[in-house]
């Protein structure tokens, strides 16, 4: 007995308040306890009689203690013990703990042998005794306390070494009576939570121990935490203001001067973020406002006679100074390794998910395709064998950490916030996979008959329950581009954005392009650049793709171009309104691109990303230079840049889109090939870029990855050019002859408008995009290069090789080395990859960042939010303008040209290409020309012509001129029925020159040299006579023109007009060309139609028609009769009238073939329609097979993950 | 997937960039032209035809400013063509022309249809010529003296015109010729020594089409010792030059630049034809100049633009032996006119023949011209004027001038001297070699080939007697100007200062 004696005896206080059924738990493991010495006394709040009766049943040893209702652990403790004396140590516990056998006993033992003060066991999971809960707690010199283990931590005895720790939790605490009465126990102020740090310091600075001893277990359910009784836990406010008071009251006044200044700090820092961030949610599932820190702060002053003495009664105790206290904390600040540290965990997790989705998985190669469908060459989703792992499972090469419990979905789906269900998991969360759900993998027959959205292989629409299947096929399953099929990504990476936020930001944007278009919405487009004319309105547009371009050009008559038909079809839609229809040709491209990239951007998950790539693209100068400069294929690439980019993509297979194989996906690419041929008919040279875009992601692919499969995406660009091109049928085939004409420039290419590789980069081929803020896009679209992993860094470096190439072609045909089509045409798609690429670094941002350690790459958020708003700053500027500079009035306003009654004439158009109303037709040095008849070019002219035998002496014509070679271009012109020459001096020159004698020189200033030469030649020409005001337009007439059918009189010898066009004696032929002047012929007026009819009367000798057409493309027949055409220096055709009266009909050759020709594109695009409409419906019933998400080879299966509950805030793990 | 390469992704777009950057800075930078002021130049050789467009002539002979048209084939190919000589009141004639390989003619500027005494014609001149190498200069003599210019090849709807005057003795008129079929409405403004005049009668000034107008500046601004015109189409291009007549002043009366003087004379006789210019330019030069006794120099300095002109004069010795002078800080306002006198100046070099640059040091480009008054002590008389010229050209022909027997008819007798004077504005010396054109060839001329002209100086050559009325072609490695002056102490002769034409090989 006296050896008994000589144990210390221990008093345990139990304080319960309205404990739950775990209470007769708790009483238990008090009763099994094998100290003998030991005394536990159950401190009841209020009146519980039925825990008293448990209490008396199953540990009738121990005493009753009764304290009023609401009063808290620290009070409780402090007042039971107050009646406690005679004993060692007191142990204080929850009555959520429940000790193992041996655990008093072994807390004693080890407070003797560490000589502790505080003792405190090791807690883990109350109804997971393997996972770890807590070892103790680490304080920093701010008071934040941090688990110093991983909560849910398999115990595996890692833990178990005898401690030193800060904070002794209060759940279980053995603390020495001495050392409790120098304390006077707890603080009476201090309430749950924080009670258990203000023991621990002061007893710290006593000079005390604090040890945690693992030895000891104690299961902890949390009770209050989990919500298991009424009463809410206590508030962070609450756990803030003690914490601060804590630091009032534990520290010297030298350290209080040195603390104070930093707490403040952090404190206004932690307000800020708050604010930045909004409300976020800590590990405790408590809110955090963002005054909260501030606002403890202040609160912590509250009772400042209790604090005075408490801070007098602790700095009475001190024995150890702040130097010692603060080695025992820890440096820096808790709170932010604990954000970075929560940041990192989920970004691992994150990370590691999408790596395992892109990453093949070394499992069960999935069944043969035989065993499971006829239909396909792999076996559907659906049809994976039951044993296959489904949404949550994990194969065995998988962390253990990163399983997904089965129930997390089942939180999710209700909507809870899984922080908010606390992290505690549940039995079923033993890391073991669960099976799988039933109903996740029945093939039930609406599955199988869903459509090709909901049939595509995304991994969450497949495995979801049955419960989440239509929100996740609403959320997550929608097809990229909207095109049937696409697969649609891995998800969202980051937060959701509501759809008021879309919406929010389409409003915005289509509100400010509407304020900067507002001067030219209400009114008729002017004829700038490219920009189509709708004079003659709808009908026109109709007839010049029936009929052509007439005689207007010093072209072959080729087929019509498709893109007089496609404006014909818009005008239709515009209910024949040419106004509407050509507003909605240069408008809609505004909208059209943003929402391509708005689409295409769906697949990098990033929701924000995608709404600021869709900002961004709204906000790039491309479209306004196109539009100031009439540049409608730039327009037509802006709008079409990001579509083309998406379907390249999705098509290539490599990750996060779907591998398909190729028989299931060339309606596919029919569908993307039928685009782009809508889109290659305004601007033939998308046909090419498109292969470009296509060999730039090969190409990068091959550099980042090693990778060969990236030539998939080479080939896949190809097939859905080869696809357009066969469209667009014999018309493309006949531009594939040339290079030029094919991208609508001169053969020696034409002035980019961009001369500097700053201009490239800042996107900018005209007016806008000048100034530093331009950079700022590239500096956006630059962060995942630098932060980005995964296939997020492979698609940024793609994105970037598509930018870089793009951005290299215009360079080198700036410089001349190439010929490329004009500037906005390529910088459209490098505009769209930096887009990308900038939702990529929002991905990246979400995703990649939290896996770097702590330093520079952590700034990229604020970088980029930075780039990307400056980036916007100069669009909001941009848009005051009004009309985003488009003049106007443009070549409609140049000149009155005559009608037709003196006979049809030619308009020679002379100038730098980008400023030409039509395409061009030839090219003189630095500057190209083209030809249309009777005044302003048709819409047919605006693509695709071909040089001919006659401008090329056109050519030579204007080479002559402009090497001061001849003072009398009129006479050379003559024979070609050019009757003015216009030369576009752009609206520079416009705006620069007001008032009277606005002409010729007086332009000159702002002109480009090639242009201010050509001016200088043609003033020089004593046939052509300035005219017109316009000094937009510098308009020559022609005094010695020809019309294009002309009855001569019988002293035009053959000999004389083979001399007037053949280059080999044009000297002498300008001296003929006189007597062929105005006064001496008589027009045959055909204008535009195919067919004319006139009734001449020739002299005793045969007159002679000459017509400045090509030999071999129009007939003259003499009252039915064809007569014989002569060729006139193989440039014009001549024929000789019978003397007398006769009827003249003058009809061109060949419109047959190319009515057919037009009628058999109408025919390809028709079929074309229907079959991809067919097929794709097929293909939407189609199994598509995903076999491997990252290299296509089909004996490997796919990891499945749940990326909804992933994306929302679960841990994996 | 294995994690994608970062490194070799941002080597490649880095190098890229680098690369870009590197070659761009080596790229000629494309965008609006420095101004140039276009001079009358020939076609080349294998041209199929060339214009000239001459006026500022009376009808010949025996009148106030008798022109001759000069005719110069360089070339080695038999040129054709026409003459249409024009009128004021739209009577014209067209008389053809032909020149073997290096041959010169002159076509007398005569219309005898015309009634009326020929010294109220005015006569424009319009030749097309079928060929190249070839050019035309118009010569006007008086009683007075002499002058030449080379014929315009390209109209313009602008000109300028940097110096005149209308006093008492002198009589300041513009022929405006329009050499198209469609007529032209030209405005006239000035700035005179009394500021910016802009008379009624001056406006909408027609010019039909293939004719002349005739404006006598002195009409509505008299007693003005300074006028710089502006002469702008609203309408239509049109060729404009300017004749100053000086008759010699009357005995006691105050000569211009007397303090107080009521209505003051040019003190020295003579005539000056000039062709305008079309465009100001920022830097100006004449190859030649000086000054001495009985020798002024003046150089009217014309800024056509709205802000200040920012100048200096620098006068260039052709010697190191001589300080370069320079007149720094000359400011001409805008739309503003200043005469600047050499002589006197605490900067002149009298008795030193040199090269002046006149360089706007804003950049505000203005118009100039050096008028020279020639009267004893000076071994030369009469009066002359020279527009500053801005573009080199490495090939020039140089007319045959007054002192050939075929182009002075009044005067048989040239006492004088013809001076060459060239100068090379560039930073890189010059060769030049001086060819007679003779015999449907160019000669070699002994003494006179391979001639140093070293950056910012010039050379002046006096030519031997014999080859004073002929042709010759300056021929230099790189780009220089030239300017010819002639020197006579017979007032009929009287002192010239001429540009050469430009010529294209």
């Amino acid at each position: 007995m006296g050896a008994e004696r000589a144990a210390p005896a221990v008093v345990a206080v139990v304080v319960a308040c309205h404990p739950g059924p775990w209470f007769d738990e708790v009483l238990k493991s008090w009763a099994a306890q094998d100290y003998a010495e030991l005394s536990v006394v159950v401190a009841l709040i209020g009146d519980d009689r039925e825990s008293a009766a448990r209490v008396s049943a199953l540990l009738p040893a121990a005493h009753l203690a009764r304290l009023p209702e609401g009063t808290g652990f620290a009070m409780a403790a402090n007042r039971v013990l107050e009646k406690v004396d005679g004993v060692a140590h007191f142990l204080l516990c929850h009555d959520d703990v429940a000790l193992a056998s041996g655990a008093v006993r072994l807390l004693l033992e080890e407070a003797y042998r560490s000589n502790a003060g505080l003792t405190s066991p090791k807690f883990v999971i109350w109804d997971k005794p393997e996972l770890l809960l807590s070892v103790g707690l680490g304080s920093d010199r701010m008071g934040v306390t941090y688990p110093l283990v991983e909560r849910g931590e398999l115990d595996q005895g890692q833990h178990d070494a005898v401690r030193e720790v800060f904070v002794a939790p209060s759940g279980a605490l053995l603390v020495r009576t001495d050392l409790w009465r120098a304390l006077r126990g707890f603080d009476p102020v201090a309430r749950d939570p924080g009670e258990d740090l203000d023991l621990s310091w002061r007893a710290h600075l006593a000079g005390a121990r604090v040890v945690v001893a693992p030895q000891a277990v104690a299961r902890h359910l949390e009770a209050t935490r989990q919500g298991l009784r009424p009463g809410r836990p206590g508030s962070e406010m609450c756990r803030e203001e003690h914490r601060f008071r804590e630091l009032w009251t534990c520290y010297s006044p030298p350290g209080l001067v040195l603390v104070t200044p930093v707490a403040v700090f952090f404190a206004a820092v932690e307000t800020v973020w708050l604010l930045l961030h909004g409300a976020a949610r800590r590990d405790g599932g408590a809110r955090r406002d963002a005054g909260l820190p501030l606002i403890a702060l202040v609160r912590s002053f509250r009772r400042p006679r209790e604090l005075w003495l408490a801070r007098r009664h602790t700095q009475s105790l001190r024995r150890a100074n702040d130097l010692a206290i603060w080695r025992s904390q820890s440096k820096g600040s808790a709170r932010l390794r604990e954000t970075v540290r929560r940041r990192l965990e989920k970004g691992h997790e994150l990370a590691w998910v999408a790596s395992r989705a892109t990453a093949k998985v070394a499992a069960r190669p999935v069944a043969p395709a035989g065993a499971r469908s006829s239909s396909s060459a792999a076996p559907r989703r659906h049809d994976l064998p039951a044993d296959v792992p489904r949404r949550h499972e994990v194969t065995a090469d998988v962390p253990r950490r990163h399983a997904v419990p089965a129930d997390t979905t089942s939180t999710a789906t209700n909507g809870s916030s899984p922080h908010a269900d606390g992290p505690v998991p549940g039995p079923e969360r033993a890391g073991t996979p669960a099976p799988a759900a039933p109903a996740t993998t029945a093939p039930g027959p609406e599955r199988a008959g869903t459509s090709a959205t909901a049939s595509a292989p995304d991994s969450a629409g497949i495995a979801a329950s049955a419960s989440d299947t239509a929100r996740r096929r609403a959320a997550v399953a929608s097809p990229v581009g909207g095109v049937p099929g696409s697969h649609p990504g891995p998800g969202r990476s980051g937060p959701r954005l509501g759809w008021r936020w879309n919406l929010a930001a389409a409003l915005v944007v289509t509100g400010l392009l509407a304020i900067g278009s507002r001067d030219v919405l209400g009114q008729a487009l002017p004829v700038v650049g490219q920009l189509p004319s709708a004079t003659g309105g709808v009908a026109d547009w109709w007839h010049e793709w029936w009929s052509g371009a007439g005689t207007g050009g010093l072209v072959s008559p080729s087929y019509s171009p498709p893109g007089a038909l496609v404006m014909a079809i818009l005008g239709v839609i515009s209910l024949g309104s040419a106004g509407f229809a050509l507003h909605l040709l240069v408008f809609a491209p505004l909208l059209l691109g943003p929402l391509g990239v708005y689409v295409g951007a769906r697949a990098f998950g990033s929701d924000r990303g995608r709404l600021a790539a869709s900002a961004l693209y709204a906000a790039v100068p491309v479209p306004f230079n196109a539009i100031a400069q009439g540049h409608l294929s730039g327009l037509v690439s802006y709008a079409a840049a990001p579509w083309l980019i998406t379907a390249v993509s999705s098509l290539g297979g490599q990750a996060p889109y779907t591998f398909w194989a190729w028989g299931a996906v060339w309606p596919r690419f029919v569908a993307f090939g039928l685009g782009l041929a809508l889109a290659a008919a305004m601007a033939p040279a998308l046909l090419a870029v498109v292969a470009v875009i296509g060999a730039a992601m090969a190409l990068a692919t091959l550099l980042v990855s090693r990778d060969l499969g990236g030539s998939r995406l080479f080939v896949a660009s190809l097939l859905i050019g080869a696809v357009a091109a066969v469209s667009l049928g014999p018309w493309a085939l006949l531009g594939l002859r040339s290079w030029p004409a094919f991208l609508s420039v001169p053969a020696g290419g034409a002035p980019s408008g961009v001369s500097s590789v700053s201009q490239l980069l800042r996107l900018q081929s005209g007016p806008y995009g000048a100034g530093a803020l331009a950079w700022a896009l590239v500096a956006a679209a630059a962060i995942p290069l630098f932060i980005g992993r995964s296939w997020r860094l492979a698609w940024a470096a793609r994105m970037w090789f598509v930018a870089a190439a793009c951005m290299g072609l215009v360079w080198a045909g700036s410089q001349g080395r190439l010929v490329v089509p004009p500037a906005e045409v390529l910088l459209a798609p490098a505009a769209a990859a930096l887009v990308f690429a900038v939702a990529l670094g929002a991905a990246a941002v979400e995703v990649d960042l939290s896996g770097y350690r702590f330093g520079w790459r952590q700034f990229a958020p604020a970088f980029g939010l930075a780039a990307a708003l400056t980036a916007v700053v100069p669009f909001l500027t941009w848009v005051g303008n009004g009309q985003w500079d488009l003049p106007s009035s443009g070549a409609e306003e140049a000149f009155p040209f005559p009608g037709t009654a003196g006979g049809d004439y030619r308009v020679l158009w002379l100038g730098s290409a980008s400023l030409l109303p039509l395409s061009p037709q030839g090219r003189a040095g630095a500057l190209s020309f083209g030809t249309s008849l009777d005044g302003l070019p048709l819409a047919a002219q605006l693509w695709g012509a071909l040089g001919s035998a006659q401008s090329n002496v056109v050519a030579q014509d204007l080479s002559w001129a402009g090497s001061n070679q001849t003072t009398q271009l009129g006479h050379l012109l003559a024979p070609f029925s050019v009757r003015y020459v216009v030369v576009p001096v752009g609206e520079q020159s416009r705006a620069g020159t007001t008032g009277a004698g606005a002409t010729g020189a007086a332009v000159t200033g702002s002109l480009t040299e090639a242009t201010m030469s050509l001016l200088t030649v043609l003033s020089r020409q004593t046939d052509l006579v300035p005219v017109g005001l316009d000094p937009g337009y510098q308009v020559f007439a022609n005094t010695v023109w020809l019309p294009v059918f002309s009855l001569l009189g019988s002293n035009a010898s053959a000999a004389q007009l083979a001399g007037a066009v053949a280059n080999s004696d044009r000297a002498a032929g300008a001296s003929a060309l006189q007597q062929l002047a105005p006064g001496r012929t008589a027009p045959l007026g055909v204008g535009t139609a195919g067919r004319a009819e006139f009734g001449v009367l020739t002299a005793a000798a045969a007159d002679v028609v000459y017509a400045s057409v090509l030999p071999g493309t129009w007939e003259l027949s003499d009252d039915g009769h064809p007569l014989p055409a002569r060729t006139v220096g193989a440039v014009a055709t001549s024929w000789s009238l019978p003397a007398g009266k006769t009827t003249v009909v003058v009809a061109r050759s060949g419109a047959a073939a190319q009515h057919a020709a037009d009628l058999l594109l109408v025919l390809l695009w028709l079929v074309a329609l229907l079959l991809a409409r067919r097929s794709l419906r097929r293909g939407a019933r189609l199994p598509f097979t995903l076999a491997n998400l990252e290299l296509g080879s089909p004996s490997t299966e796919v990891l499945e993950i749940d990326w909804s509950s992933v994306l929302e805030g679960h841990s994996i793990g | 997937m294995a994690e994608p390469r970062r490194l070799p992704v941002l080597f490649v777009l880095v190098a890229a960039l680098v690369g870009a950057l590197l070659v761009g800075r080596g790229s000629p930078a494309t965008g609006s032209a420095a101004p140039v002021l276009p001079a009358p130049s020939s076609a080349p050789v294998t041209a199929l035809s060339s214009s000239w467009f001459c006026a500022g002539a009376t009808e010949y002979p025996d009148s106030i400013a008798a022109g001759q048209l000069l005719l110069e084939n360089a070339g080695p190919r038999l040129v054709t063509g026409t003459a249409q000589l024009v009128s004021q009141n739209g009577y014209e004639m067209t008389l053809p022309v032909s020149l073997a390989p290096g041959q010169t003619t002159a076509v007398v500027e005569q219309l005898p249809g015309l009634a009326g005494s020929n010294s109220d014609h005015w006569v424009g001149a319009i030749v097309n010529l079928y060929g190249g190498m070839a050019s035309v200069t118009q010569v006007i003599t008086s009683a007075h003296g002499s002058a030449s210019q080379p014929c315009a090849t390209s109209a313009s709807a602008r000109w300028y015109f940097p110096y005149g005057a209308a006093l008492r003795n002198a009589w300041d008129v513009l022929t405006l010729l329009n050499p198209y079929s469609v007529p032209a409405v030209a405005d006239l403004s000035f700035t005179t020594d009394q500021g910016q005049e802009q008379p009624l009668a001056f406006e909408a000034v027609e010019v039909r089409a293939d004719s002349l107008a005739v404006v006598n500046l002195g009409s509505h601004l008299r007693r003005r010792q300074h006028i710089a015109a502006t002469v702008t189409t609203r309408s239509g291009r049109i060729v404009a030059f300017e004749t100053e007549l000086v008759n010699p002043p009357p005995a006691g009366a105050a000569p211009v630049g007397t303090p107080g003087a009521v209505n003051p004379v040019v003190p020295v006789p003579g005539v000056m034809l000039a062709l305008g210019s079309t465009q100001a330019a920022s830097s100006l030069w004449w190859p030649s100049g000086g000054e001495g006794a009985g020798e002024t120099e003046t150089y009217a300095i014309y800024n056509p633009s709205p802000g200040a002109a920012q100048l200096s004069l620098d006068l260039l010795p052709g010697t190191a032996a001589n300080t370069p002078g320079s007149s720094s800080a000359l400011s001409v306002p805008g739309n503003g006119a200043i005469l600047v006198t050499t002589n006197d100046q605490p900067w002149a070099l009298p008795g030193v023949a040199y090269a002046a640059h006149l360089v706007s040091t804003n950049g505000v480009p203005v118009v100039a011209a050096r008028v020279l008054m020639a009267a004893p002590p000076a071994t030369s008389r009469g009066l002359a004027m020279l527009l500053g010229q801005s573009r080199g050209e490495p090939m020039w022909m140089v007319s045959g001038g007054l002192s050939g027997g075929s182009s002075f008819v009044r005067s048989q007798q040239f006492l004088g001297a013809v001076w060459l004077g060239i100068v090379d504005a560039s930073d890189v010396p010059a060769t030049v070699s001086v060819e007679e054109l003779s015999g449907g060839k160019l000669a070699p001329l002994s003494g006179l080939s391979a001639l140093k002209v070293e950056p910012g100086h010039h050379v002046e050559l006096q030519l031997p007697d014999e080859l004073a009325g002929d042709a010759l072609v300056v021929t230099g490695t790189r780009p220089v100007l030239i300017e010819q002056d002639w020197y006579s102490s017979l007032l009929s002769a009287g002192t010239n200062l001429a540009p050469a034409t430009q010529l294209a090989p």
